[in-house]
């Protein structure tokens, strides 16, 4: 039975699976999930993906790892990934008059932090502001440049250093607090969002992955510690050897001084360049125009920048492709995506699944990564 | 002359497979094995007469060069550098695009029209554009996204100096193959691993995957072209290396310090055959040595290089008599590599 | 403070990458005191100690034995070395610093013109040893060789200050653990690391050389407890035994912060937290290695480091061969 009247059948359940979509965004854009700290978000994503992969564990870093077996003998390792922590800051010191100075983690974007409100994890969720001086007091100087984080600092509304450590400690981490809206033409605001969407791409392919006989063996990587360093990526892929690794991040979809013409809304992007695998790039695009998912290009002149730069050389080599989702405003407590452009992210992927010839191309006799070279 | 050959095919990080071709073709009769890594690093082998213990060499096949970023309404063409490249070889440069080859210029404004300020300004890559001679988008749609983009520069010799491009490291895949062609017939002392890395210039990545899974390797020899700064005067400062002096020994870099056993054995090999050879006198750059070194439980590594002046520009310049040297002492190391313990 | 017969890791040359006169004297010390001694391929130095427990787990504890230093990359025809710098320093600490060579030969560092001295770059410095010519300098030293600034440490009762600090205090806390333990229920793997300042190198191929099942990286962390001092690490001198919970190499994860903070406790270890904004240290070799391992750090927090002058208290020395002490002997049940 030939694949395309498989999915034509189903395309009429688009409008489903979008609400389903809808659901896992309402449920977790208000989890936080600092690198390092993303023990809450993994339990959810575990629950999430009971019942619907044949395991579900996590490893010593904190990666959460889903298998689901493939219907055919001949099928390779297919590894799906998306990172799942965000940026965050760390409390670096309490001082003596109450306020506390923090560190960056991941990232973070002194120019957009300003004036605005954290969540402290201290003993408990409190929030804090990120105090800013008034224009009418505040020196020229002081207002028209950037403020470094060295120079800022949390007031939770405590007197003292006595007081404050009632609450917090030095380790703890906060957030750049954000509201979670939908705006107009099916975008999304949210904080997080850098790799939140990667996160709902992965966990809509679970479902759709529920609804068809995928021939290769799928792993399902949420990987940690991205923003600092592509750490759980680095120690999953040697611990997975994938054959194949697709990585769905995010890239820059800015309609303002963005160097390439990406933007929300129109799809995907396929990512080019030496840091994936040209053959398997190609058919992602050649499914794209088959399926008719809208998709765009980009591309990456040096590997760097996703975890995509670890997993393609994991022991001897893995062949890889990114599948990011555009995103605005990338790093500040307001990134808009389009859901739209999540949902075909996660279509496109499954396609890869049931792809007999994934590995087909120029290249024919390159060798999967467990043979001898 | 294999130099040649290798120095005008076109390849770089990501679109090695002239590269791989070209080696292929070349060694396939000399070793026993012939395999390609997923990344794509080409991996041949040769038993040697001890069969307990290999040797690792390395080479790296690909050149900086440049990538479509995009075409533009006007039919001009962005791109990007691919590995180091600065804005102020580029404009007035010849390149060809694609698989095709289809020749562009990266141009630069006419003279006459730049102002006495501007003239001054080294222009970045960002505001840089290849011409094909298209007037419009439509007329280059046969150029897409992701494309790479090669110098013109072909090979040629002139009062024993060789000029073209890429020497960095086609000289190193040159000298691979000839010490393999060297082993083709009797059996080398201990067997070989030869590989050809990808990637090199985007950050070592062939270099990364190349150690993996190798047991019993003695060291790697890790074969490149590097730096000659003896045209550029400064006053009480050696040049990294020179001209006419011999293939430069590495103690040092940004990503490797080469172990001292191992760097006093290939002194000693090098003064033993009576090959001249210099001290790479400078410590920026990396190679894949750098990621080899610390592959699983780590091999030690040494890099040897030939002297080239300009790299990573259109045009490459190197003695005839460094290279001869050079290959003489890649082979010298090879023969001896049993006494290093 | 006693030094206890340990002096020689303090004075001993060992610069990143030529480590061997450090290595040989760290060997002698521990031959006696340990089960088995390996040698890794970048230079490190492992001391196994087999433990008395059954179902013994293996437990890494890393310090770095290199120190920051100059490789010479040229010698001019008076007899002047031009230099590199082996891990990274500011300039401003060099100018005018005695220099020792592993043969004993010293220098010291010049600089060209006093106006370079506005905007320092070792491009402009020298080293200089005093030889006539290139061809006397050549009889001493040679290019590729490496140096590196001399300041020996000095112990009063309070506090040890001198060069090398990093991480030679850090070994010196593995040695005087080494001394004291004797019973304890895992397999200790001491490794005094090589190459750490140029890339947490020796602790990458000896971790995954080993495959500890925890590791705990013993080194020298920032203390920003300076007048009017920019704030980099949470730690100050006299506080105690640093706990790591992050630098820019590595994020401890929390169970093992809260289980070193509850061994500290419990054994009455003054401590404190370890956070910096910058640097890096073999955790995170050990984290990352193989498909990922357990990980955290015990600091002696240094105020001045990289400097001739790095300076830590004795008391915090001391909480920290405490602590690493009491972790070898607990059963580490994370």
């Amino acid at each position: 039975m030939c694949t395309h009247y498989h999915y034509v059948h189903r395309n009429s359940k688009n409008g489903t699976r979008l609400e389903k979509l809808k659901q896992y965004i309402k449920e977790l854009s208000r989890v936080p999930s600092v690198s390092g700290s993303e023990d809450v978000l993994a339990e959810l994503l575990i629950s999430f993906m009971e019942g619907k992969v044949d395991s579900c564990s996590r490893d010593t870093i904190g990666n959460v790892i889903g298998v689901k077996k493939g219907s055919e003998q001949g099928g390779v390792r297919l590894l799906f990934e998306a990172h799942l922590d965000q940026i965050g800051l760390m409390i670096h010191r309490i001082e003596e008059n109450g306020i506390l100075r923090f560190t960056g983690i991941g990232g973070v974007n002194p120019a957009t932090i300003c004036g605005k409100r954290v969540r402290v994890y201290g003993r408990e969720e409190l929030f804090g502001i990120i105090g800013m001086k008034p224009p009418h007091i505040a020196t020229k100087e002081e207002t028209s440049r950037v403020s470094q984080i060295s120079e800022l600092f949390i007031d939770i509304g405590c007197r003292s250093q006595e007081e404050a450590s009632k609450y917090v400690a030095p380790g703890d981490t906060a957030v750049v607090d954000y509201y979670s809206d939908w705006l107009l033409g099916d975008h999304f605001t949210s904080g997080g969002l850098d790799n939140r969407a990667g996160v709902y791409a992965l966990l809509g392919l679970v479902d759709l992955l529920q609804e068809s006989r995928h021939i290769h063996e799928v792993l399902l990587l949420f990987s940690v510690q991205e923003e600092v360093g592509l750490r759980g990526a680095k120690v999953a892929g040697y611990a997975l050897t994938p054959d194949v690794a697709v990585v769905c991040d995010v890239t820059f979809g800015d309609p303002v001084g963005n160097p390439t013409e990406i933007t929300t809304g129109k799809g995907p992007v396929v990512g080019k360049g030496p840091n994936f695998y040209p053959p398997l790039v190609h058919k992602i695009c050649e499914i794209a125009r088959r399926e008719d998912i809208p998709f765009q290009e980009e591309v990456e002149e040096r590997p760097g920048g996703t975890d995509a730069y670890y997993l393609q050389i994991t022991k001897r080599g893995v062949y890889t492709a990114g599948i990011y989702v555009p995103l605005r405003y990338m790093h500040s407590p307001v990134e808009v995506i389009n859901v739209k452009d999540v949902y075909r992210a996660s279509k496109l992927m499954l396609y890869l699944t049931f792809e007999k010839n994934i590995l087909s191309g120029i290249d024919q006799n390159r060798g999967v990564s467990e043979q001898g070279y | 002359m294999l130099l040649e050959k290798f120095s005008n095919i076109c390849a770089a990080a990501g679109d090695e497979q002239d590269m791989r071709s070209a080696i292929q073709e070349c060694i396939s009769g000399w070793v026993d094995e012939i395999g390609i890594n997923p990344l794509g690093n080409l991996v041949a082998k040769k038993e040697g007469k001890d069969t307990s213990r290999s040797l690792l060499l390395t080479a790296h096949m690909d050149e900086v060069a440049f990538i479509v970023k995009s075409t533009e309404k006007s039919g001009l063409i962005k791109f990007y550098p691919i590995g180091g490249l600065v804005g102020k070889i580029l404009p007035g440069a010849s390149v060809v695009i694609g698989r095709k080859r289809l020749p562009g210029v990266i141009a630069s404004r006419s003279y006459h029209l730049i102002s006495e300020e501007e003239r001054k300004k080294v222009p970045e890559v960002k505001d840089l554009f290849i011409d094909v001679g298209a007037a419009s988008k439509e007329e280059v749609k046969d150029v897409n996204t992701g494309e790479y983009i090669y110098f013109k520069s072909l090979f040629f010799t002139q009062n024993g100096l060789h000029y073209g491009k890429a020497f960095d490291d086609r000289t190193g895949c040159t000298a691979l193959c000839e010490t393999l062609r060297h082993y083709s017939r009797e059996k080398p002392p201990i067997s070989l691993v030869a590989t050809f890395t990808v990637q090199e210039e985007v950050g070592l990545r062939g270099g990364a995957t190349a150690a993996y899974g190798l047991k019993n390797v003695v060291f790697n020899l890790n074969l490149e072209g590097t730096t000659c700064t003896d045209r550029e005067l400064k006053t009480s400062y050696s040049p990294i290396t020179e001209l006419g002096k011999g293939p430069a020994v590495t103690f040092m870099d940004r990503t490797s310090i080469t172990g001292r056993r191992l760097f006093d054995f290939v002194v000693s090999v090098a003064q033993k055959q009576g090959i001249p050879f210099q001290l790479k006198r400078g410590v920026a750059g990396g190679t894949d040595a750098g990621l080899i070194h610390l592959t699983e439980e780590g091999i030690p590594s040494v890099t040897i290089s030939v002297p080239v002046r300009y790299i990573h520009s259109p045009w490459n310049l190197m003695s005839g008599e460094d290279f001869k040297n050079y290959c003489a002492l890649a082979k010298a190391i090879v023969q001896e590599a049993p006494d290093f313990s | 403070m006693d030094i206890g017969g340990k002096e020689f890791i303090f004075s001993e040359f060992g610069v990143s990458g030529r480590e061997e006169r450090v290595k040989a004297v760290v060997e002698e010390f521990a031959g006696t005191l340990v089960d088995e001694i390996v040698y890794d391929i970048t230079g490190s130095l492992i001391c196994i100690k087999k433990g008395q427990g059954k179902n013994r787990k293996k437990v890494m504890l890393t310090a770095h034995m290199d120190t920051i230093g100059f490789v010479v990359t040229y010698i001019d025809e008076k007899g002047f070395l031009r230099f590199a710098e082996v891990g990274e320093q500011p300039e401003a600490y060099l100018l005018g610093k005695r220099v020792i060579f592993e043969n004993g030969t010293l220098g010291v560092i010049g600089i060209e013109k006093r106006e370079h001295e506005k905007k320092l770059s070792t491009e402009k410095m020298f080293i200089d040893i005093g030889a006539a010519n290139r061809e006397e300098a050549l009889k001493r030293v040679g290019i590729g060789e490496m140096c590196a600034v001399y300041s020996p440490v000095v112990a009063t009762e309070h506090i040890l200050t001198g060069g090398w600090m990093d991480d030679r205090i850090g070994c010196y806390v593995l040695l005087a653990v080494m001394e004291r333990l004797k019973q304890h229920p895992h397999d200790i793997l001491f490794v005094f690391s090589a190459q750490e300042e140029v890339g947490l190198r020796g602790a990458q191929t000896s971790s995954y050389r080993f495959e500890p099942d925890v590791g705990l990286s013993v080194d020298a962390t920032g203390s920003s407890d300076l007048p009017e001092g920019e704030l980099i690490s949470s730690c100050a001198l006299g506080k105690g035994a640093g706990i790591k919970i992050m630098d820019r190499s590595v994020i401890v994860p929390k169970k093992i912060v809260h289980y070193l903070i509850e061994l500290a406790e419990k054994h009455h270890i003054s401590w404190q937290r370890d956070i910096m904004n910058t640097g890096r240290t073999g955790a995170q070799a050990i984290q990352l290695s193989r498909g990922g391992v357990l990980a955290g750090g015990i600091s002696v927090p240094v105020r001045y480091l990289h400097s001739a002058g790095e300076m830590c208290s004795a008391a915090d020395v001391q909480a920290c061969i405490e602590l690493v002490s009491a972790f070898c002997q607990d059963k580490i049940l994370l």
